[in-house]
């Protein structure tokens, strides 16, 4: 395909369509296989043990070396992959899986009950022993046991309704792993030449914390069932290779000495879009980038002061300034794919006029120095940027001047994680709290109104809000989905009236950045690559 | 001959010295005071709140130095970012010449069992490499510009001990040392005469380098995203910042540029003023 | 210096060695338990896991991160002093394994650092006395001030962008190979060459300043002579003690060289041990760069005597050098 029409179809295609992209290229030029891909990362640091050690990098390696018992996409629904089929009682708490038969694990061993259950009861319990946690997204509260019917069943049960369980199962840490590779000794679980999956791929070689290199596995004949590319991998070998600084990846995705890099700051996309380098930003499913409000911060309590920084947000400005068009605007607290997400744009709504008299209202003239006062009390506070989220600090520096506008002097503090966890978890002097989650199935928003069942309680308002305890209660116990959707319908629209969620941006914390080149590679619901079915053009 | 009275570098040191490169470096010393006594006189521009509809903008008439991705003059937020990046170099340097020059001092004129202690207290300060050490006590006591500066000063009390060490051993051995000791003189008269005139010179020159150091090193935890939070402006911080942004390379060169001015400025004045004396 | 006087000597700076090297680690440990937060917290903590405070209490009880400082602090310390370095806490490794994967990279990388900063100052204090005097030797002495005025991740990031990304003369995948090596050791080796040539210029003038040199001048001695016989010599002193500090400069800006070459090694493992709070690996590579240490100053110490004759009176007469 000539470099003009490429660079074309790239600019047609814009983000919404880019997963389409590759479909429409493929048409017009045949798959190829062999090669080798370079991909840039920016950490390996996690390590390659269990659970929780599969992060959001190490999980785009584990994407290509280890299969998923389903594949989720970006609407949230679940398909086959190692489980053909699946079948659940009316109360949505007991599930039968049927694998599928053949797989095997890279040692051999087969992908079979006996293994995948052993997976799910390591994700559910973790392993103190070992120190292993549970796996922090999987419905433990409400796990009962697996049981191995026969070679190719699983029963897994729960205590309650779990609707959560199936789409959980094709989470980025929900990989499985071979029996021998779950039973290691404690001081042997990072060493990723003894983590067998059953992937596309497998290892050939690595160095902690810098490289691995994934060779095609030429057996291979178990992808999901969703994606258009069956049997073995086209690619021959996928070298992961970490290069910390961001700008350093795009100069050498630049200059051809790698054909992909992850998370490249978005204002230098546009001089990379013009050499005909795509920026592939994957639809997620999870919460969007924003702020959750603790009620219990001096003067939050007030819903009058929380909208007004609703709406002294001008969230077109933080696209503008921060982001490209690869950013889609806010609508509520949902990423725009959730299938539950609803628009609700307009209580977002730009308006510093309302915010001004809404503070004026609430008692808070300006000062003469801009600065908003209420008898001896400024309104002020530390904002603290999220060490999560790469664009985190961008944006908050936006908006701190935003909020500069209506006389809210926001001091912004740029911390490390544990500086973080140490100065803003359970610290109830700092309003703003920057949420940065992603989930497969919107049931967790159930989770984070209250404290109810172990709940995260984002506002702190505990179970002292009938509404939210309503709410919470009934998407909790909701046995099917469209009853349930409506139910989070209504939670989106009180939170955001209520000024308890202030949302920013969409939230994008993989965005892949790769040469026109790169073609046939698909994603999971959370943005995790596959490059079962790429290939690279010639 | 004493030594006091003789200056080495004097004649030699003049080679290169034109008057000319002294008052220029005159000129820069007596513009970065300006800079961070009165800012305001200099610019007029917010160096902290920006228009971001003028983000990135190559230096221009009204931008002389361009703008940054919130659209904030970067000529503005260097002016303003004077008074704390030179403050912090000099917190730093104080720090480790007051301390490590007295620890060095004592460790090589007193001997014995004080050298011994001491030694072994810089021997391990010097075992941690000098950046890790800063960037292991700035993450203790928070991403302040003065606890970065107290991390660089304490990080490199060794280097300024041990250097101090070995000067004042090399004088004080010397004939003329040696032969005023014999000849009665007290420690504190053979340490104020000899001694310390003799060894200030490599000191004095490590200073001053520490001085630059301190502000690259400042620049350096920023770079491993250490730093200051925004809308800080120091200089070190506007380069490591800068460089996330390769597509508008004035925001490294620009405050880079200022950086290796003034460090070149204050080194030269330095050498001069020695010679002088 | 006699054989009576060297071996007590010898025998008493090994004593002193293990003691720095015990200090290091403690030293280490005390600074690391005032940083908020342990490192098990600090993963489970991500808000995507949604993970109560109570739930990671076994976990970080598992570890022992829940026991009072000095009984951890007693615990890691036994345990290294009969060599066990433990289990990383990030990567759920040995830590001796980790060292030994990262140690070779950085060796190699930190000794083509020490030779490129030699030779380079080298040359400019050469410069600084042969030169022509109005210009040249004005622009060698600027020259140390200048590279030390730059930030060392500009050198380096402006190094890595004109010979690996314009010229390709390396590739940022293959930060290992030959040429690859030689430009992150000259990113690393500029800042310690300026000022081991800062103080060579300064004791360089000081030689050329003295009676005897201008006898020998008189002498008609050509300048290399001049410059390798009377002036190189005397300086030698203060250079092997900038070397020996240099060590810890080359330990410390390979954090900020292995992090833009994307190289693998002790400086890169420092920061993600730094960055996760992973005591044991922290820990073990502080005693690693205590050891380097000490080693390099013994040597500088057992120099000292040969390279200056005045020195050697003074250690034979008993007093440590």
């Amino acid at each position: 395909m000539p470099l003009a029409r490429r660079a074309l179809l790239t600019l047609l295609s814009g983000s919404a369509a880019l997963l389409a992209a590759p479909a429409v290229a493929q048409t017009a030029s045949p798959r190829r296989s062999g090669g080798e891909l370079t991909f840039l990362i920016g950490s390996l640091d996690s390590g390659w043990g269990l659970n929780e050690k599969v992060d959001s990098y190490t999980g785009i390696v584990w994407g290509q070396l280890a299969d998923k018992i389903v594949h989720v996409d970006d609407k949230g629904e679940a398909t086959p992959w190692i489980a053909e089929r699946w079948e659940e009682n009316a109360g949505q708490s007991e599930f039968i899986l049927h694998l599928r038969a053949g797989p095997s694990f890279a040692d051999g061993s087969p992908v079979d009950a006996r293994a995948v259950a052993a997976n799910i009861e390591l994700w559910a319990r973790g392993d103190t022993s070992r120190g292993v946690g549970r796996l922090g997204l999987f419905p433990s509260s409400t796990y009962k046991g697996s049981e191995v019917l026969d070679d190719r069943r699983v029963r897994v049960s729960f205590t309650r309704p779990t609707l959560s369980f199936i789409p959980t199962l094709g989470y980025h840490k929900t990989v499985l792993r071979s029996l021998a590779s779950l039973n290691l000794k404690a001081e042997e679980l990072g060493n990723l030449d003894r983590q067998i999956g059953s992937g596309p791929f497998t290892l050939q070689s690595w160095l902690e914390g810098d490289h691995v290199v994934l060779r095609r596995r030429p057996d291979y004949n178990w992808g999901p069932q969703a994606l258009a590319h069956q049997g073995p991998a086209s690619l021959e070998r996928i070298t992961f290779k970490v290069v910390k600084d961001a700008a350093i990846r795009a100069a050498a995705l630049q200059a051809g000495q790698a054909q992909i890099a992850l998370n490249i700051a978005p204002h230098e996309l546009r001089p990379l879009k013009a050499r005909g380098i795509r920026a592939v930003a994957p639809d997620s499913l999870g919460f969007v980038s924003g702020f959750s409000v603790n009620t219990r911060a001096p003067f939050f309590d007030d819903v009058r002061l929380r909208q007004a920084l609703q709406h002294a947000i001008d969230r077109q400005e933080i696209l503008d300034t921060v982001f490209t068009e690869d950013w889609k605007p806010v609508t509520t607290l949902l990423q725009p794919n959730v299938p539950e997400a609803a628009d609700l744009s307009a209580l977002l709504a730009y308006d510093p006029e309302k915010s001004n008299r809404l503070l004026e209202e609430a008692g808070w003239q300006r000062g003469a120095d801009g600065i908003r006062a209420r008898g001896s009390d400024k309104l002020r506070f530390n904002l603290f940027a999220s060490p999560w989220v790469g664009t985190s600090k961008q944006v908050d520096e936006v908006i701190v001047q935003q909020l500069q506008k209506v006389g809210i002097a926001a001091r912004l503090q740029v911390v490390d994680i544990a500086t973080f966890n140490a100065r803003v978890r359970n610290n109830d002097s700092v309003p703003l709290r920057e949420i940065s989650r992603s989930f497969l199935d919107a049931g967790v928003v159930g989770n984070v109104l209250t404290d109810a069942d172990r709940g995260d309680n984002w506002f702190k308002l505990g179970q002292s809000n009938e509404t939210l305890n309503r709410l919470a209660q009934d998407i909790a116990t909701a046995v099917d989905r469209r009853s349930r959707a409506e139910t989070l319908k209504e939670a989106q629209r009180y939170v955001l009236e209520q000024g308890l969620f202030i949302p920013t941006a969409q939230l994008n914390q993989r965005l892949y950045v790769q040469a026109g080149t790169v073609k046939g590679e698909a994603y999971s619901g959370g943005g995790y690559a596959l490059y079962h079915g790429a290939w690279l053009d010639a | 001959m004493s030594a006091t009275t003789f200056s080495p570098a004097g004649r030699r040191g003049r080679v290169g010295a034109q008057p000319l490169a002294v008052l220029l470096s005159f000129a820069v010393l007596a513009l970065v005071v300006g800079w961070s006594a009165a800012p305001w006189l200099f610019t007029g521009n917010d160096p902290f709140f920006g228009v971001t509809a003028r983000k990135l903008l190559p230096p221009s008439a009204e931008h002389w130095l361009g703008t940054d991705h919130l659209g904030r003059d970067l000529y503005a937020r260097i002016v303003h970012g004077t008074w704390s990046s030179v403050t912090s170099a000099l917190i730093a340097t104080v720090i480790g010449l007051a301390v490590g020059g007295l620890l060095g001092l004592a460790s090589g004129f007193l001997g014995g069992w004080v050298d011994t202690v001491i030694g072994r207290l810089i021997d391990m300060l010097l075992a941690i490499p000098n950046f890790l050490l800063a960037v292991v006590i700035v993450s203790a006591f928070g991403f302040q510009t003065i606890n970065v500066a107290i991390a660089t000063g304490v990080a490199s009390v060794a280097v300024f001990a041990r250097l101090m060490r070995s000067e004042v051993m090399k004088t004080s051995t010397a004939v003329f040392v040696e032969a005023s000791a014999l000849a009665g003189g007290r420690p504190a008269h053979v340490l104020l005469r000899h001694v310390l005139p003799n060894a200030y010179r490599s000191v004095v020159a490590l200073a001053v380098l520490q001085f630059g150091t301190s502000i690259l090193t400042i620049a350096g935890l920023a770079f491993l995203g250490y730093g200051d939070p925004p809308p800080a402006a120091d200089w070190g911080l506007l380069v490591a910042n800068g460089k996330d942004y390769p597509s508008s390379p004035w925001l490294v060169f620009a405050p880079a540029a200022v950086i290796v001015v003034t460090v070149l400025a204050i080194n030269r004045l330095s050498r001069w003023i020695r010679h002088a004396a | 210096m006699s054989r009576q006087s060297f071996l007590p000597f010898a025998a008493r700076r090994l004593g002193h060695a293990l003691v720095v090297i015990l200090l290091a680690y403690s030293f280490t440990f005390l600074i690391i338990s005032v940083l908020p937060g342990d490192p098990v917290s600090n993963m489970l903590l991500d808000p995507e896991n949604g993970f109560t405070e109570e739930e990671i209490a076994p976990i970080i009880a598992h570890y022992g991160l829940d026991r009072p400082v000095l009984e951890q602090w007693w615990r890691a310390i036994s345990r290294f002093a009969l060599g066990d370095l433990g289990i990383s806490l990030r990567a759920s490794r040995p830590v001796s394994a980790m060292l030994l994967e990262a140690l070779p990279s950085t060796l190699v990388l930190a000794g083509t650092a020490m030779l490129v900063a030699l030779l380079l100052a080298l040359a400019i204090a050469y410069a600084s006395q042969s030169l022509p005097r109005r210009w040249g030797q004005g622009v060698a002495r600027v020259l140390p001030a200048l590279s030390l005025s730059v930030p060392s991740f500009v050198i380096g990031l402006v190094l890595i962008q004109v010979f690996a990304f314009q010229l390709g003369l390396f590739r940022i995948t293959d930060p290992n190979g030959a040429a690859a090596t030689v430009f992150a050791a000259l990113a690393l080796g500029i800042p310690v060459s300026a000022q081991i040539a800062e103080v060579l210029i300064a004791n360089l003038d000081h030689e050329a300043g003295q009676e005897y040199f201008a006898v020998a001048r008189a002498r008609g001695l050509r300048l290399s002579q001049l410059f390798a016989r009377h002036q190189l010599r005397p300086s030698a002193l203060p250079v092997v003690t900038m070397i020996a500090v240099s060590i810890g400069e080359l330990l410390g800006g390979s954090l900020i060289t292995e992090t833009i070459f994307g190289r693998k090694g002790v400086g890169s493992l420092v920061q993600s041990a730094v960055v996760t709070q992973d005591f044991p690996v922290l820990q073990s590579l502080v005693s690693l760069a205590a050891v380097v240490f000490v080693l390099v100053n013994l040597a500088a110490d057992l120099l000292y005597p040969l390279l200056d004759p005045r020195l050697r009176r003074r250690a034979a007469a008993g007093r440590p050098a």
